[in-house]
C-alpha cells in the first residue's frame, strides 16, 4: 500500500483513471473490479447496487452494474471488456461495504480480458501516484469531495 | 460553446398516457449525444399510476390495491421510493449530456433544481431547496425530484403538484398493519403540500423561462427527433415488460421503512423477539414504541429513551447504552430503520 494525497492505495493493482476503479489481475485474462477509495468517496453513500448476470458480455466503458448513491442512479462503467464470471452477491444486501472497505469489496469478476484493455489502465507506483494526486485535486476543485 | 449548446430545446408533450409520461424522458436521455443541446420536457399524465424507483422492491406496494384501483405500476430508471402520480401533477424533466452536468450529486441537485425553485418563487410561492433534493415551502414538501444517468445523459425529474390525494397514496403502499398506514397518512397530510391556486399554464411558462435563464440558453419549442421517438417507443415497451417491472435482484429488507420526505419517515422492525416502531420527523425520533415480553417492563422506558434522539445509529446507541443487553437488542431491531434511502 502507498499513501497518496491522504488516501491509502494498493500499488499492486491497475486503475481505471476515468472512473476510479481498481482492477486486480487474477490470471492472464481474468480480473476483479472494484471502486478505489476516491471513487467510493466520490460516489457517495451507496444504498443499492444491481449486478450483471453471470455469463453476460460487457465492452469496456459499457455499463457493468447500476449504482444508487446520494439520490442518484447511474451506471458503473466496465474498466475493461470481458465475460462476467462472478459477481459479489453479498454487496446486494450490504452495498455500503463498498464505501467502508473499497478494496475488500470486489464487485465483478471478468474473464476473457484483452491485454489491450489492460494496457489502457494505470499501473505502477509512479504513474498511479501522479494520476491519483491529479484526480484528488480535480475532485476537490469540482466539489465532488471535501477540501 | 456551440450554437446548439446555447439552446434549450423545450418539448411540451402535453397530456399523455402513464407510460408515455415516463418513457418520454427515458427516451430523450437514451437518444442524447454528448454535443446535443439540453432538453426540458414537460407533460402531465392523463391517467393515475404508481411509479417505483429502480432499486425498490415491488413488495413495498400493495399490489392488489393497485389492481383494484386500476393503477398501473411503472418502474423508472431513477432512484427513490414509490410515488402516486396523476393528472394533477405537472412533470418537468431536464436532460443534458453527462459532460455538462455537475459531477458532485449535491451540486447537481443544487444547480439543476435552482431554476425550479426560482420559478415557484416568481409565482409567489416561498419555495426553497431542503436537504439534498426536496423543494419545500415552509414545513411542506412541494415537489418530488430525482436524478440519474441514462445512456450518455443526466436526467433530473421533478413535479409540481396542483393537488394530491394523500389517502390514495397511503392506499397503494404495503404496511404491516393499518395503524402504520394511518400514521403515514397523518404525516402525508402534514408534510406534503400542493399548489392548487397556481395556473398550470403559468407554471409551465415560468419553468421554461427559469431553466432557460439558469442554463443561460435560449428556449426553443421543439418536437421530438425521429431517434428520440424511437427510443421513447422502446422505453414504452420496456416499461410494460413484466421482467423490467420485477426489477433487478435485490436483497430482502429488514422491517418496513416508509419515507415521507427528507428527515421524515416511519419504521417498524423486529429482531430476536423485540418489536420497535418509531416515527422520525426533522431527523429526530419523535414517537417510539418498544415491545417484547422478555423486557420485563423495561419497554416503556426504552421507548421513552428513544424519543428526542437524532435518527443516527451512534446517537441512538449512546442513548441506549445504559440498558446494556436490552438496549443492544432494541438497537438491533431499530438499526435498519435508521438508514434512509
Amino acid at each position: 500500500m502507498i499513501s497518496v494525497a491522504g488516501y491509502e492505495l494498493d500499488d499492486g493493482l491497475a486503475y481505471d483513471a476515468e472512473h476510479n476503479l481498481w482492477v486486480q489481475r487474477l490470471s492472464a485474462a481474468v480480473v476483479r473490479v472494484g471502486y478505489d477509495p476516491l471513487g467510493a468517496e466520490a460516489t457517495g453513500d451507496i444504498v443499492a447496487i444491481s449486478l450483471p448476470a453471470v455469463g453476460s458480455e460487457v465492452e469496456s466503458g459499457a455499463p457493468l452494474a447500476t449504482i444508487e448513491a446520494a439520490k442518484f442512479v447511474g451506471p458503473l462503467p466496465a474498466p475493461v471488456g470481458g465475460t462476467v464470471l462472478a459477481v459479489n452477491d453479498a454487496l446486494v444486501g450490504l452495498p455500503g461495504a463498498i464505501n467502508a472497505d473499497p478494496y475488500g469489496s470486489w464487485i465483478v469478476e471478468l474473464g476473457g480480458v484483452s491485454g489491450e484493455d489492460m494496457n489502457g489502465l494505470v499501473s505502477g507506483v509512479e504513474p498511479v501516484s501522479r494520476w491519483f494526486v491529479d484526480a484528488v485535486a480535480r475532485y476537490r476543485a469540482q466539489g465532488v469531495i471535501a477540501e | 460553446m456551440t450554437a446548439a449548446a446555447q439552446q434549450l430545446r423545450v418539448i411540451d408533450a402535453g397530456s399523455v398516457t402513464a407510460w408515455r409520461s415516463q418513457a418520454l424522458w427515458h427516451g430523450i436521455a437514451d437518444a442524447m449525444g454528448g454535443a446535443d443541446a439540453p432538453v426540458l420536457s414537460l407533460c402531465r399524465p392523463a391517467e393515475p399510476y404508481v411509479g417505483i424507483g429502480y432499486h425498490r422492491r415491488l413488495d413495498e406496494l400493495d399490489l392488489p390495491a393497485c389492481v383494484r384501483l386500476g393503477l398501473p405500476v411503472l418502474r423508472r430508471q431513477l432512484g427513490g421510493g414509490p410515488v402516486y402520480l396523476d393528472s394533477d401533477q405537472l412533470f418537468f424533466q431536464l436532460t443534458l449530456p453527462v459532460g455538462r452536468a455537475p459531477r458532485a450529486v449535491a451540486r447537481l441537485y443544487a444547480e439543476l433544481l435552482a431554476p425550479a425553485v426560482a420559478a415557484l418563487r416568481a409565482l409567489g410561492v416561498p419555495a426553497q431547496l431542503a436537504g439534498t433534493n426536496d423543494i419545500v415551502a415552509g414545513d411542506r414538501k412541494l415537489s418530488g425530484t430525482g436524478a440519474g444517468q441514462i445512456g450518455e445523459a443526466v436526467v433530473l425529474v421533478g413535479n409540481v403538484m396542483f393537488g394530491f390525494p394523500h389517502e390514495r397514496m397511503s392506499e397503494v403502499l404495503a404496511f404491516p398493519d393499518e395503524s402504520m398506514r394511518t400514521e403515514y397518512l397523518e404525516l402525508l397530510r402534514d408534510e406534503i403540500g400542493t399548489l392548487p391556486d397556481l395556473d398550470p399554464a403559468c407554471v409551465k411558462q415560468q419553468i421554461v423561462d427559469s431553466y432557460a435563464a439558469g442554463l443561460d440558453a435560449v428556449p426553443v419549442l421543439d418536437g421530438l427527433r425521429a431517434d428520440e421517438l424511437s427510443a421513447i417507443e422502446r422505453w414504452e415497451a420496456r416499461l410494460r415488460d413484466p421482467a423490467w417491472l420485477a426489477g433487478p435482484a435485490l436483497a430482502s429488507t429488514s422491517g418496513r421503512q416508509v419515507k415521507v420526505r427528507a428527515g421524515t419517515w416511519l419504521y417498524a422492525g423486529a429482531r430476536e423477539g423485540v418489536d420497535v416502531r418509531v416515527r422520525v420527523r426533522g431527523g429526530r425520533i419523535d414517537r417510539a414504541a418498544v415491545s417484547a415480553p422478555s423486557l420485563n417492563g423495561l419497554a416503556a422506558r426504552l421507548a421513552q429513551t428513544l424519543v428526542g434522539a437524532d435518527a443516527d445509529p451512534a446517537v441512538v446507541a449512546a442513548r441506549l447504552a445504559g440498558f446494556e443487553l436490552d438496549g443492544e437488542r432494541v438497537l438491533a431491531a431499530l438499526a435498519p430503520g435508521l438508514v434512509v434511502r
